[in-house]
């Protein structure tokens, strides 16, 4: 136990070294010298009106406090996926909660129809999509073999997709089809204070939902049947756990776009590195799925700078190898 | 005093009678074997007696029909070993068979170390306190097996129903388990292919043939080898040897 506390604290040290370096990274570089000198300012109250500062504050921090807590956000709502699935090829991109997410949202944006529950239609939109590719995919799939769930996951991935290419190719505004282009690959670019304390609300709630129902969540694993013989009634966890993690998405697809294979991934380290039991698996998760995210967005950052990567594209080609490699390793035989 | 009482108990499954207006009674504080060919509705019946599938007015628990009874209510009094397990995660062995206090536990809580404590008996007396520490992907077929019956003992259950449990075992522990659960001196109703376990340990046989009851009552007397070639379709023999029956073929 005390093993597991000291795990924890270097990722959670890390997680927040992390955060401080990558604020020097950008279109314009900036020395970890003078960042930590900045920040030290704004805690004395200094002058913060230098250019590195407003850069630091008002453009990176709220960016990068996002990034880690989406990451946090999208690792656990796979681990929810993988739990209730029992099956750990499941996340929200691979079964397509995302794409349904994104097809939402899009639809909401090319018919206006955001417009008219503004500033929340887009959220709307998103969490109706992301509900409905969870519910076909849970109701289709059942508790059927992992192969038919991914298999059927990557079916409703396609449809959803295609739906919102056509949505795209349908659309006459130009400047509707560029943001929605651009925001189904994923990004962080121009993320502001305000979506901060959005993120942090899901989080709390995914976290303390996951801690309630920690023994719960391992029952499950046991398998359905062996649950019910303890008295646990997985029908009613189940659809919470299908509200929950559709809510998680859709507000992260929302905001930031489709981000996939960080919610696939994680999990595996963080059972590697903590344990299986989701009261500690909870917090491992977490801190992994943050600390990968700041760096994944370091790279996009700067890797092709001045200009960005989107987030979505840099996740896909770093997780897809590592699904590939799950799946021919679970089935050498 | 019968723990357990099934009422004309029928299943069809696609025109095929799975069961067949079973009746049988099951008695409290005894161990009872259920024994049978393949395909004579044996893990049917049992999947019935724990509630995995409904039945409505055939199976009563201490006069009670059990589909009254919630599956938590029903939870605290009958623990069940399937046939096979299902497991995804990679638990600790010790956190495994503390499942077995969920029942008992207060909502949103921990487990508390009164119910480490019986998990703790609960591995002793199935011989795995030495793998408590231990993950279950380390571990072998018998080795899982023996976890998940130590499991089953820690939910402190008046009945416990166990499918084939001796499945993966060796001797010496198939021989442990029988031993543990004369010991553990509450109902067991346990499917067995060893017939020689059943007469040795187990007081009373229900004998299914083609989804029915075919013959029950106390082992002793109804293990003989024409009832068995009846059944079996193939001869047997019933010996003593140092004051224990065996049966074979």
């Amino acid at each position: 136990m005390k093993n597991l506390y000291f795990r924890a604290g270097i990722l959670a040290a890390a997680l927040i070294l992390s955060m401080i370096i990558a604020i020097g990274f950008g279109s314009i570089d900036i020395e970890t010298k003078i960042v930590a000198q900045e920040i030290l300012n704004f805690f004395q109250g200094g002058a913060a009106d230098s250019s590195n500062a407003m850069i630091i504050f008002d453009i990176r921090l709220p960016r990068i406090i996002f990034a880690a807590m989406s990451g946090a956000i999208l690792a656990l709502t796979g681990m929810l996926m993988q739990t209730v699935s029992q099956n750990y090829l499941a996340d929200p991109y691979i079964l397509g909660v995302s794409s349904g997410a994104g097809m939402g949202a899009v639809l909401c944006i090319v018919t206006g129809v955001a417009q008219i529950f503004a500033p929340y239609g887009v959220y709307v939109g998103a969490f109706l999509g992301a509900a409905l590719a969870t519910a076909i995919v849970v109701n289709i799939a059942g508790s059927g073999s992992t192969i038919k769930l991914v298999l059927i996951g990557m079916g409703i991935s396609a449809l959803f997709s295609a739906m919102t290419m056509l949505e795209i190719y349908g659309s006459k505004n130009e400047a509707q089809v560029r943001s929605a282009m651009f925001w189904l690959m994923g990004s962080f670019t121009g993320l502001q204070w305000q979506m901060v304390p959005i993120a942090l609300a899901v989080l709390i709630l995914l976290i303390g939902f996951i801690w309630l129902f920690r023994h719960e969540l391992d029952l499950i694993l046991l398998g359905r049947e062996e649950a019910q013989h303890l008295g646990l009634s997985t029908e009613r966890l189940q659809q919470m756990i299908v509200l929950v993690s559709s809510m998680a998405i859709a507000v992260i697809v929302s905001i930031a776009g489709i981000i996939g294979f960080i919610g696939l991934v994680i999990p595996h380290i963080a059972r590697f590195i903590g344990e299986s039991r989701h009261g500690v698996l909870l917090w491992f998760t977490s801190l992994i799925g943050a600390l990968v995210m700041v760096w994944a967005d370091v790279i996009a950052r700067s890797m092709f700078k001045p200009e960005e990567l989107p987030i979505g594209i840099l996740t896909a080609c770093l997780g897809a190898p590592i699904f590939i490699q799950i799946i021919n390793r679970k089935y050498k035989n | 005093m019968n723990i357990i009482e099934v009422k004309n108990l029928s299943y069809v499954i696609d025109d095929k009678k799975i069961l067949n207006g079973v009746n049988a009674n099951f008695a409290e504080g005894k161990i009872t074997a259920i024994i049978g060919a393949n395909g004579s509705g044996k893990s049917t019946l049992m999947s019935f007696l724990s509630k995995t599938r409904r039945s409505t007015e055939s199976v009563y628990f201490k006069g009670q029909d059990i589909d009254k009874i919630s599956a938590r209510d029903y939870a605290f009094q009958v623990s069940v070993l399937p046939q096979q397990h299902k497991m995804t995660a990679d638990f600790y062995v010790e956190d495994v068979v503390v499942m077995g206090r969920f029942p008992y536990k207060k909502k949103f809580r921990d487990y508390t170390a009164e119910d480490r404590r019986i998990a703790q008996k609960a591995m002793t007396s199935v011989g795995i306190t030495h793998l408590a520490r231990r993950k279950l992907s380390q571990m072998s077929g018998g080795e899982i097996q023996r976890v998940l019956i130590a499991k089953a003992l820690a939910q402190e259950p008046e009945l416990i129903l166990m499918d084939e449990p001796t499945n993966h075992l060796d001797v010496k522990y198939k021989i442990a388990l029988m031993k543990t659960l004369q010991e553990y001196g509450k109902t067991v109703i346990i499917v067995l292919h060893d017939l020689s376990l059943a007469v040795q340990y187990c007081d009373e046989i229900v004998v299914m043939v083609e989804g029915g009851v075919f013959a029950q009552g106390n082992s002793k007397k109804i293990m003989q080898p024409e009832l068995l070639e009846k059944i079996f379709g193939v001869p047997f023999v019933k010996f003593e040897h140092e004051g224990r029956t065996y049966i074979n073929y």
